[in-house]
């Protein structure tokens, strides 16, 4: 086969705007009239015609912000928060009323629907809430599609009435997918009232549902334009949804946080027995959770670089919980996931023995599952060999290398050393099995 | 682009992080801490802001698109390696896309119409290449441009299995099937890399340029989509000799509206040639042209180029303020209500018929441009009026707009030849004389 276009050279055309046309020109264009763009086209030449190759930036702004009174009717966050403070006052123009649909999941509406309504009647809000049983069976395209149809009915301007979700993972996800389809793009906001969307579905971009039995299968990169975060909303959780979340705060932990890592440690059953509602551990173990989560997040938008910390647990886990929906949480299956991986790394010679106990036993202290049956030698490597084929060829594989701190891997983990840490992790933790 | 949105005020203090890499983490620093040099610095900001009801954190980050538009001919002789590898950077990464154990896979995607003409050099290209590959040859059309067809494409290329990112979708045919294979492949793994191989000539130079995907939704045209570019389109003129000469008109349309946008010399050049060019139908090589040979290609680059312009700084439609939309506020209206009788193209032929009338009106064209400007449409074999499109609906059509553009209506018309501008204020009265106006002059031409 002959080969392609020889090498060409390429011409950096920058692009600007003079009353409303935008025009290509070389690099000695006068750049001192009109406005010019970030985009640059090149342009080449070759035997087959002209290439151009376009380049344009496209910047994602979003804002996470922590709120003690969320649903208080004198509270404008709910409203406003995505704003700039000097564009509030003129963001409400008082001839046509504020519109918002909500999507709110059903238990959620159970206990907050009261409170509310309250608030956006009392605001003069023109609203639709549409509750949905947002579980991870149900989070499908129809779904979606079911939002996306109710939100077409309501009517939205484009650009300034988000679309506001308020629940878990599930709900956030679902949610965010339907908004970034809509119009090709329509602005959302975040409520996260489980800790485990706190902490890390409402802190990145993804959107998603599940597809053809894969999980996350089908999704999108386009982050909500704010999260707004609110403790107050784990008093009514229960405590299994607790220890469910505490998985992603320990995920982080290990992979980059020795001192959070403590944190669990020492504090992790008073905090759940609290449900984090103390304003000094639980402030603080949320906020190393999520400025550890961001530091990873925001570097890596969409995933261009596929080493990602953030994937720990995360390797064997979505087999695993998709095979044995509905007996696993999320933050459970991670668990599993990381347990087994840390018995990895004791074989591989990068956590000591006591570092390994130290880690169950913090995990077993915020009563998350250890071991599970369904996570057999089989379905690991199955698992691993999956994600060889989704990542480029490597497992990537992140795995602690001490207390708070780890690296990743590019070589799949020895078939012997595979079997061992799977025996002894079995022998030592199925005890604990629930 | 993005505004950053800091919170000022007098309880609050912003501190302004970057995002250092050391080994395989990522930490932030304070901006203009000192950075070693072997940590690599991230373009993406964190913004945080102490405040005395919590903490607010500002994320800034951009993300970079680069997509590769490329001339070529002979894209299905086997010998020509584009289809295969024109996406990667260099000779050098396409070497080191070929592991010698393991062909190439391809999942194509094909419009069941071009596969007709096409299926037996798509499917020798592929197996003299040794790729594993398969074909999906699909009724692309816009009654079929829904979630349900991109559902249908997403569950074949699940069970075919490909690379998550060394294996692009492959979409060959008109601008349908461009876009729904676009939205299926950026849903994927939440994107997957594709490529277009426009077969019309509007898809040509008009869906294969930007980063729109879409499929129709609660029957209104492209509600539903993305703004994900392909990382390449190949771009070659000699699947337009299959063609039908209307849908050579049709795509004619897109050019037209670019050259009255911003194009002088396209536009006498589509005055002049436009019937050239359809008979030939864009074949340079045809007998019809003779010394003109060179406006095909002089006339589908400034279309591609023209409107690369403005799409490039615009890829996310951050400003509702687009040239492009030209032809483009009453037609989605007007051809849901008229499919399948009128094709996208006539559509927004009419539509800019009508606003031509409507800048004369306004003053802004003088009444030999717009003479002029209607010849040429005619000349195209383009429709220049409809019935259907009544007051009623432009009206109508134009209260959508309002609601789909941020309280403005942006309306971009013709000032002079090859100029344009956007304007906010036309009055109901130049609206509607533009209307009588143009029916009593053009309704004779109705289709």
């Amino acid at each position: 086969m002959s080969s392609k276009n020889s090498a060409q050279t390429q011409t950096k055309l920058h692009l600007i705007q003079v009353k409303g046309t935008w025009q290509c020109h070389g690099e000695d264009a006068p750049l001192t009239q009109g406005k010019i763009s970030d985009a640059k086209i090149y342009e080449s030449k070759s035997h087959h015609g002209l290439t151009w190759t376009v380049v344009s930036p496209i910047v994602f702004t979003y804002k996470i912000v922590q709120r003690e009174n969320l649903l208080d009717p004198g509270d404008d966050t709910l409203l406003w928060g995505h704003l700039d403070h000097e564009d509030f006052s003129g963001a409400h123009d008082t001839s046509h009323p504020v519109k918002r649909f909500i999507v709110i999941d059903e238990t959620v509406q159970q206990l907050y629907g009261a409170k509310i309504t309250e608030y956006f009647n009392t605001r003069q809000v023109v609203y639709k809430v549409l509750p949905l049983p947002t579980t991870e069976e149900n989070k499908s395209l129809e779904l979606v599609t079911k939002i996306l149809q109710e939100v077409h009915d309501f009517g939205l301007d484009r650009r300034s009435e988000p679309i506001i979700a308020i629940g878990g993972g599930v709900c956030l996800d679902v949610v965010g997918l339907a908004a970034s389809l809509y119009r090709r793009r329509t602005p959302y906001i975040r409520v996260p009232t489980t800790l485990l969307a706190y902490v890390d579905a409402s802190v990145g971009a993804k959107t998603g549902v599940n597809f053809a039995g894969g999980k996350n299968k089908l999704g999108s990169y386009v982050p909500p334009v704010a999260t707004f975060l609110d403790r107050s909303f784990f008093q009514t959780l229960p405590p299994r949804q607790l220890s469910n979340g505490m998985a992603e705060i320990l995920k982080m932990a290990l992979m980059k946080h020795r001192g959070l890592f403590e944190l669990l440690e020492a504090e992790g059953p008073q905090m759940l027995e609290s449900k984090l509602q103390s304003s000094d551990t639980g402030s603080r173990c949320t906020r190393l959770a999520i400025h550890t989560m961001l530091e990873e997040l925001a570097p890596n938008l969409w995933e261009d670089d596929l080493d990602r910390l953030v994937d720990f647990g995360h390797l064997i886990s979505p087999p695993l919980e998709m095979e044995v929906l509905p007996a696993l949480l999320h933050g459970e299956a991670v668990n599993i996931d990381m347990c087994f991986m840390v018995y990895v790394a004791h074989l591989r010679g990068q956590l000591s023995g006591d570092e390994k106990a130290r880690v169950v036993r913090c995990m077993l202290g915020l009563n998350l599952p250890v071991w599970h049956q369904d996570c057999t030698l089989d379905l690991i490597r199955k698992a691993l060999s999956e994600r060889l084929k989704h990542s480029g060829g490597s497992p990537r594989m992140p795995l602690p290398t001490g207390l708070g701190q780890a690296e990743i891997f590019h070589d799949m983990i020895g078939e012997s050393v595979l079997s061992q840490a799977h025996q002894m992790w079995t022998s030592e933790l199925s005890p604990h099995s629930k | 682009m993005g505004k950053v949105h800091l919170l000022t005020g007098t309880k609050e203090t912003t501190t302004e992080y970057n995002l250092v890499r050391v080994n395989s983490a990522w930490t932030r620093k304070e901006k203009h801490s000192h950075t070693a040099s072997t940590e690599s610095v991230s373009p993406a900001m964190i913004y945080e802001s102490l405040t005395d009801t919590g903490t607010c954190w500002t994320v800034v980050t951009p993300i970079i698109f680069s997509y590769k538009v490329i001339e070529t001919h002979a894209l299905l002789d086997p010998c020509n390696s584009t289809l295969l590898t024109g996406h990667t950077q260099g000779p050098q990464q396409a070497d080191n896309m070929r592991i010698p154990k393991k062909p190439m896979k391809r999942f194509v995607v094909v419009d069941q119409e071009v596969y007709q003409i096409y299926g037996p050099e798509i499917n020798k290209y592929f197996e003299a290449n040794n790729v594993n590959f398969k074909i999906l040859a699909l009724p692309t059309t816009e009654e079929n441009k829904s979630m349900e067809m991109a559902l249908k494409i997403l569950e074949e290329l699940n069970s075919f299995s490909i690379d998550r990112r060394t294996e692009p979708v492959i979409a060959i045919g008109g601008g349908v099937c461009l876009d729904i294979v676009g939205l299926a492949a950026s849903l994927y793994r939440r994107r997957t890399p594709y490529i277009r191989v426009p077969t019309t000539l509007l898809s040509y130079i008009d869906a294969s340029v930007g980063a729109k995907t879409g499929v129709n939704f609660a029957n209104c045209k492209n509600k539903l989509g993305a703004y994900i570019p392909p990382v390449a389109t190949y771009l070659d003129l000699s699947f337009i000799k299959s063609v039908p000469r209307r849908h050579i008109s049709n795509g004619m349309a897109e050019m037209l509206k670019m050259a009255l946008m911003k194009h002088k010399e396209l536009f006498e050049l589509l005055e002049k040639h436009g019937q050239h060019l359809l008979e030939s139908k864009f074949q340079s090589d045809s007998e019809v042209f003779g010394p003109c040979s060179q406006s095909v290609f002089r006339s589908t680059r400034l279309a591609i180029v023209t409107m690369l312009e403005e799409l490039a700084p615009n890829l996310w439609e951050d400003d509702l303020n687009r040239l492009v939309d030209f032809g483009h506020l009453i037609s989605p209206a007007l051809e849901m209500r008229l499919l399948p009788a009128l094709l996208h193209g006539e559509v927004v032929n009419i539509e800019m018929a009508y606003m031509v009338y409507v800048s004369w009106e306004s003053g802004l064209v003088t009444e030999e441009e717009k003479n002029r400007i209607i010849g040429c449409m005619v000349g195209l074999e383009l429709p220049v009026w409809h019935q259907a499109c009544t007051m009623d609906m432009i009206q109508s059509s134009l209260q959508e707009r309002l609601k789909h553009s941020g309280g403005l209506i942006r309306m971009p018309l013709p000032v002079g030849l090859g100029k344009a501008e956007i304007f906010n204020n036309t009055s109901t009265d130049v609206l509607i004389s533009a209307h009588e106006k143009w029916s009593n002059e053009l309704s004779t031409h109705a289709v």
